[in-house]
């Protein structure tokens, strides 16, 4: 049985790909086209998923597409009429996507893909819930999916035990957690389904002195359903998101710098979203009584409030797989089919590399003709002795191993590695590669069996963390040690590796942890300002010799970028953030 | 090279040209179907007091039943 979950149209396509219970591939679209958050339909990812399956289009028993494109219209349809005749331009703005795209998703798919067998369409939370729970290790589990909104749905809550998964209770657009972080978001002046990320990290700068004035945007009763007050904002009828009510609550959108009050609201948001979450999860708790938690949607990527959900609720444990977002439902849609088609569940997600590799011997090609100066090392050992060197003595390490990672986060396959324990590396990042604002954090890697030592987490250690969606506080007497990746609330989001996920990785953390004492290193995106991860070798070197990265490394290659001026360039001067 | 030159900024401008054009007659389009399509409806609704967006309620949970569970894989081939 083979499944082929497509996600498109919104933000973040993505494809992947089941063949009798195995995950095969999957990747986001924005990876292959360069375009970040790429919407369009993912022609690219949909062709890597097809080939590493080793198959043809003909040969998929079902497409799965992440949610009821007729019952989002009629959503849509009805915030048109319901808030006539506020909503002219944006009704200009998106209809012709509808008319050419969203509607015309079954054709478009048939058509683009030489598809004659069945498409079936998976209500977006279900899509979530599925992602989360199908591929979990648990028989049993409560499912809370929260994001901005599927067709009608912003939150649904529900319980899944073998191969079933009933959602139960939804609260409906326009009352939505996510759209209400996302409005804060653009009113602190970042892009909205892009910097929600920047705004968590913002917050443990500020005090949540705005938590009253926040509450005034939002009524939530004990059980954790909410309602918006919808006279702050207008997203519901323009393509923006706060009203002009809110602006005079909270002033204009942010437009120069940061200033004390941006990082007191970012505080306050992030402390009200986790007591709305903490509220959800408890309420659910009580209905389901199951000591496990899959989650999913947007929200489910909010590592910090995450890092506090099983020491202030009852749950035990918890799985949130690594394309907790939209990115995920394609992931979600293939599972829920296969697991409806045949009455069995796929395979449980344990690790995030499912995109493209690229074998040495096309490495090498691509290094011998475009001329570029290497060195190659025949035995792994001496190259991760090597590297862990180069770490050590504070030069910023391009890491370009093996299958890419599905997901918003790099987890030691496209990253970017440095020594944590410089004080001054993440002014060097900056300076050198990232350019990005300065109260972002640095992310920890670890492997699991040393991060009990540095991290107060959960025990055991949610399968979350290898994922980097778990922020935990780094021991008091370990942040001195690790100050570029110790936040100014003394937490870390750490990435925690296990020997069989990615062995050549967590090998060079302990390698590095013997010669610093500390086995840690940053682990960061390798990417340009404003563009995807990378993904293909060519993507990588573009990128290194566009920033200050000093060496990469690509499976056995080291490539100097002073060794190879001729295709130095400034990355800064293209940079769109 | 200057009529190669001369018909590929012609052709560029025209493809410009077309795509303001294109602009113009959606919004003429789109904004009569809003008036006259969404217009309607919307003064209909509001005399019948119909809501098609629950904006503000008040209730002692904000939780609405709606149970999505196992159907036959023939359901999930409809778009709604």
């Amino acid at each position: 049985m083979i499944i082929l979950g497509i996600s498109a149209f919104f933000h973040d396509s993505s494809a992947c790909i089941i063949k009798d219970g195995r995950i095969i591939a999957a990747a986001e679209e924005e990876r292959f086209t360069r375009k970040k958050h790429d919407l369009s339909f993912p022609f690219n990812s949909i062709n890597f998923c097809l080939k590493r399956a080793n198959i043809t289009i003909k040969e998929v028993d079902y497409i799965a597409f992440y949610e009821k494109p007729l019952l989002k219209f009629e959503r849509v349809v009805s915030q048109f009429i319901e808030t006539f005749p506020k909503g002219l331009w944006a009704f200009y703005k998106t209809m012709p996507s509808w008319i050419n795209e969203k509607l015309r998703v079954q054709s478009i798919i048939k058509r683009k893909l030489k598809y004659k067998g069945n498409i079936a369409f998976v209500e977006h939370h279900l899509c979530h819930a599925a992602s989360s729970y199908l591929v979990s290790p648990f028989e049993e589990s409560a499912i809370p999916t929260i994001d901005g909104v599927g067709e009608w749905s912003t939150t649904t809550i529900g319980y899944a035990k073998g191969n079933e998964i009933k959602l139960t209770k939804d609260i409906k657009f326009p009352h939505s957690l996510g759209l209400l972080y996302s409005t804060l978001t653009a009113h602190l002046g970042f892009k909205v389904n892009n910097d929600e990320y920047k705004v968590m990290g913002l917050a443990p700068y500020g005090e949540p002195i705005y938590l009253e004035k926040l509450r005034k945007l939002i009524d939530v009763k004990d059980d954790g359903s909410y309602e918006l007050d919808m006279s702050y904002f207008v997203f519901h009828h323009k393509m923006q998101m706060p009203s002009k009510k809110f602006i005079r609550e909270f002033g204009l959108i942010r437009k120069g710098e940061i200033q004390k009050f941006h990082k007191d609201l970012a505080a306050s948001l992030q402390k009200l979203t986790e007591e709305i979450l903490i509220k959800i999860l408890n309420n659910l708790h009580e209905q389901t009584k199951s000591d496990n938690l899959c989650i999913a949607g947007g929200v489910a990527l909010n590592s910090v409030a995450n890092g506090k959900i099983l020491i202030n609720t009852k749950f035990k444990e918890i799985y949130i797989q690594p394309a907790a977002g939209d990115g995920g439902t394609s992931l979600g849609a293939a599972a829920y089919i296969y697991t409806l088609a045949t009455e069995k569940r796929p395979e449980v997600l344990r690790s995030a590399y499912l995109g493209p590799e690229y074998l040495s011997e096309t490495i090498k090609k691509f290094l011998d003709s475009n001329k570029i100066k290497y060195t190659e090392f025949k035995d792994k050992n001496k190259l991760l002795d090597h590297v862990a060197k180069l770490i050590y003595q504070n030069n910023v390490l391009g890491w370009f191993q093996g299958r890419m990672e599905f997901g918003p986060r790099a987890l030691g396959s496209r990253s970017i590695l440095s020594n944590p324990c410089n004080p001054e590396m993440k002014e060097i990042l900056n300076s050198k590669v990232k350019h990005r604002e300065m109260f972002r954090p640095f992310a920890p890697a670890i492997c699991e069996d040393d991060a009990n030592e540095y991290f107060e987490c959960d025990k055991p250690i949610p399968i979350p963390t290898d994922f980097m969606l778990m922020v935990y506080p780094i021991r008091k007497n370990k942040r001195k040690l690790i100050p570029s990746v110790t936040h100014v609330d003394g937490s870390g989001r750490l990435q925690t590796i296990r020997k069989e996920q990615n062995e050549d990785y967590y090998n060079l953390i302990k390698k590095f942890g013997k010669l610093s004492k500390v086995p840690i290193l940053i682990n960061t995106s390798f990417n340009i300002r404003g563009e995807p991860i990378v993904c293909s070798p060519y993507n990588a070197y573009r990128c290194m010799m566009g920033t200050g990265i000093d060496y990469l490394v690509m499976d056995r290659f080291l490539i100097k970028r002073l060794d190879n001026p001729k295709d130095m360039w400034d990355s800064e001067k293209f940079a769109k953030d | 090279m200057k009529r190669k030159s001369f018909f590929d900024g012609f052709k560029e401008g025209f493809k410009e040209f077309s795509h303001i054009i294109i602009n113009i007659v959606n919004f003429v389009l789109l904004t009569m179907v809003y008036i006259f399509g969404i217009g309607l409806v919307a003064i209909f609704s509001r005399i019948s007091k119909k809501k098609f967006l629950n904006l503000k309620s008040n209730k002692s949970s904000y939780w609405e039943d709606n149970l999505i569970e196992k159907k036959p894989i023939e359901k999930y081939f409809r778009q709604f």
